[in-house]
């Protein structure tokens, strides 16, 4: 049903920080073994072993630089992967109906017994979300790990997407972004998380949070809150005279 | 965007399938018996063929009868219903022009009116894709119906109407080239937006997320020069639009045919060109568009 | 013997060779993971020898092009990129991404055995010579890895190159090329 729901009961999402992400691909690496072994089709490769490799991943973590006005400039780190939008264009333009929105928790799927391969989600995404398989001619993209965060055979920790669970800086942090008492929610309050493109007007769940203010070398003096101190009183009167001298 | 043949070949024959027809059910050709026959043959077998085309684009083919049943969201979908049944209503009039049947020329007009529909249910399969700011624009369906309806013109060998089509038809082209190549930039969309980091400072891309390749990179994101892209710019014009309208005064037969094959390959150069210089914004992440 | 680390200054001549010249483990290949998927590869398959903004400008580099970098003990010919947040006299690579053609079960042409590449050919496999005449095998004295910090460079630019250097001739293949995962 590529009708969007007009709300959702829940709003499950992931929540990226960009201050603590290294870059070290075990997000990468964790979402393509466990879409190994799950529902559908693995993700496929080709010529795994060959001169010009390619193949489906649903993650991905690009690396920029980025160079602010007058400090030094910063490596970013930066998972990209499905954004659950609140008003996806990869539902509502698909033909058959197997790209859906679940009304219960705004989880963004692709039903691949119905997807024709037309390639129309993954033009409609901004953000890249949904690759095609080379091998299933279907489209596929982050599940959020619905077959992982419902299921009663993993033990209770487990119970959050492989990118989440595998993380090592605790940069992926997945929860109801509709609470607002949420974990994740008060995150993103506390640390002004955003939005991608939000000019695109997808309204994105998923939120990313900027790295934290870097300290400046020139002002990182102990003393500096102590050069600021104005002498007050009779000690104030006699520091002005003094300095009228 | 990656020009993939197959879009290329449906949405131009489809187009000029579907114009053409719209002449032939109005009754702007004086045609009847195997003349009948055969004007109707030619413009139901470009639209088929084209329509036919666009499954050689899917992964899984054998499921594409899904594909009629979103249409209450999906462009792709309506395009999907519009031809069928633009084809449908039309058949009465084929028939009775070809069996002299005599049935009354208004079911003509309605499948004329389905037929443009059916083009700009084509059109706003591409025009709804706010990610591809270029296509996101008025211009775009204005565009394919132009085609659609200067083909038809030329097909019909209407000397006063194709002609005058043909103007229209460059200066839709014009005006969609210049305009889109704003487009990008007016949407406001850079690397800093696409990933936030202008809150820090200026972006550039420092290593790539992959050094083998993948689907987006190789569907999304496609460059071509701009002396190649201004060259095909102007064979666009010339050969869709200037030489046709000249062409097409040639008397008999012929003089439609070579205008028509001219403005094919007019055709084809500007539907290639509004695939190979639609930009992505997926591509910024990777570093398109500085 | 302390674990905890200290600093001398590196042995040998360092006249010359005024950059020092690091390398990191990729994350994700098989010094992180307990196995290798062949899938990995696609994620880095090629390494760069990143440099820092004051020799990526002071030395005319454009994106695309190679550097010779060479050291008391050898020299080799590899792709650079610019790497703005980097410390100016230091340059650095992935370790272990550079192949031998034909190993791993790869592609002769795999990037790996093309365009990837090593620092070891810029180290020597011995210390200078101790006060007792011998020398030392230049590893870590307890697991025997090497892993250097004190490897000195210089860098010089040779434009566009289609592979690395030194490029050696495909080994013989002891298993067959994979064809699937």
């Amino acid at each position: 049903m590529t009708m969007l729901p007009a709300t959702t009961e829940k709003k499950l999402g992931l929540v990226i920080d960009l201050d603590t992400c290294v870059g070290c691909h075990a997000c990468v690496t964790a979402c393509k073994g466990w879409n190994d072994q799950g529902y559908g089709v693995p993700l496929s490769d080709q010529n795994p072993y060959g001169a010009d490799p390619s193949g489906t991943f649903l993650n991905r973590v690009h690396s920029y630089q980025v160079q602010p006005v007058d400090a030094a400039p910063q490596t970013i780190n930066f998972p990209r992967s499905c954004l659950h939008c609140d008003d996806a264009p990869c539902v509502t333009v698909c033909p058959t109906g197997a790209s859906y929105k679940r009304a219960e928790d705004g989880i963004v799927l692709v039903n691949e017994d119905a997807c024709i391969g037309c390639g129309l989600c993954a033009w409609a995404c901004p953000y890249g979300a949904r690759e095609m398989d080379a091998a299933a001619g279907v489209m596929k993209k982050c599940t959020l790990c619905v077959d992982r965060i419902y299921n009663e055979n993993l033990p209770e920790e487990d119970r959050e997407p492989a990118c989440v669970r595998t993380c090592p800086t605790g940069a992926r942090h997945f929860g109801d972004l509709n609470d607002a008492e949420s974990a994740v929610s008060r995150l993103v309050a506390a640390r002004g998380g955003y939005d991608l493109m939000p000019e695109m007007g997808t309204r994105p769940t998923n939120k990313y949070l900027p790295p934290r203010k870097k300290d400046r070398p020139d002002q990182a003096s102990l003393l500096a809150p102590l050069l600021d101190i104005k002498a007050t009183g009779f000690a104030g009167w006699l520091d002005r005279m003094l300095g009228k001298i | 965007m990656h020009p993939a043949p197959s879009v290329i070949v449906f949405t131009v024959l489809s187009g000029i399938g579907f114009g053409f027809l719209a002449f032939v059910a109005a009754g702007l050709l004086p045609v009847s018996g195997w003349g009948a026959f055969f004007v109707w043959g030619l413009g139901y077998g470009l639209a088929v063929v084209g329509l036919g085309a666009s499954t050689f684009h899917l992964g899984n083919p054998q499921r594409a009868l899904l594909a009629f049943t979103q249409w209450r969201s999906s462009w792709l979908s309506r395009e999907a219903w519009a031809s069928v049944v633009t084809l449908l209503v039309l058949a009465p009039m084929a028939l009775s022009d070809w069996l002299g049947l005599g049935l009354p020329r208004g079911i003509g007009w309605l499948g004329a009116g389905l037929c443009l529909l059916t083009v700009a249910a084509t059109s706003m399969i591409y025009a709804q894709i706010r990610a591809v700011p270029r296509w996101n624009l008025w211009t775009t369906p204005l565009l394919f119906l132009a085609f659609a309806l200067t083909g038809g013109a030329l097909l019909a060998g209407r000397e006063v109407l194709a002609p005058l089509l043909c103007l229209g038809l460059a200066a839709a082209l014009i005006t969609t080239f210049l305009l889109g190549d704003q487009q990008f930039v007016r949407r406001g969309a850079n690397l800093g937006t696409a990933t936030g980091l202008d809150r820090i400072g200026a972006a550039s891309v420092f290593e790539l997320p992959h050094t083998g390749g993948n689907y987006l990179m190789h569907e999304m994101i496609h460059v071509v020069g701009r002396k190649h892209a201004m060259k095909l710019r102007v064979i666009a014009v010339i050969c869709g639009a200037v030489l046709p309208a000249a062409l097409v005064l040639l008397p008999g037969h012929l003089g439609i045919a070579f205008a028509v094959l001219v403005h094919l390959a007019g055709a084809f150069a500007a539907r290639w060109l509004f695939f190979a210089e639609a930009e992505h914004v997926v591509g910024l992440y990777y570093g398109a568009r500085g | 013997m302390s674990p905890l680390p200290v600093w001398y200054p590196p042995y040998g001549e360092t006249e010359g060779y005024p950059v020092h010249a690091l390398t990191q483990r990729p994350m994700d290949m098989y010094h992180s993971w307990g196995s290798q998927n062949a899938w990995l590869r696609q994620i880095r398959g090629k390494n760069f020898l990143y440099l820092p903004t004051k020799i990526w400008e002071g030395g005319g580099f454009a994106p695309g092009d190679y550097a010779r970098v060479t050291s008391p003990s050898g020299e080799i010919v590899v792709p650079v990129a610019h790497m703005a947040a980097l410390n100016e006299n230091t340059v650095w690579t992935w370790n272990a991404i550079g192949k031998r053609k034909a190993a791993w079960a790869l592609d002769a042409a795999a990037p790996e055995a093309v365009e990837g590449f090593l620092l070891n050919h810029l180290i020597s496999e011995l210390l200078p010579a101790k006060g007792d005449g011998h020398r030392y095998s230049n590893s870590d004295p307890v697991t025997g890895q090497a892993a250097w910090f004190d490897l000195k460079v210089r860098i010089a630019r040779v434009g566009p190159r289609d592979h690395a250097e030194p490029a050696f001739p495909p080994m013989p293949r002891v298993v067959p090329q994979g064809s699937q995962r």
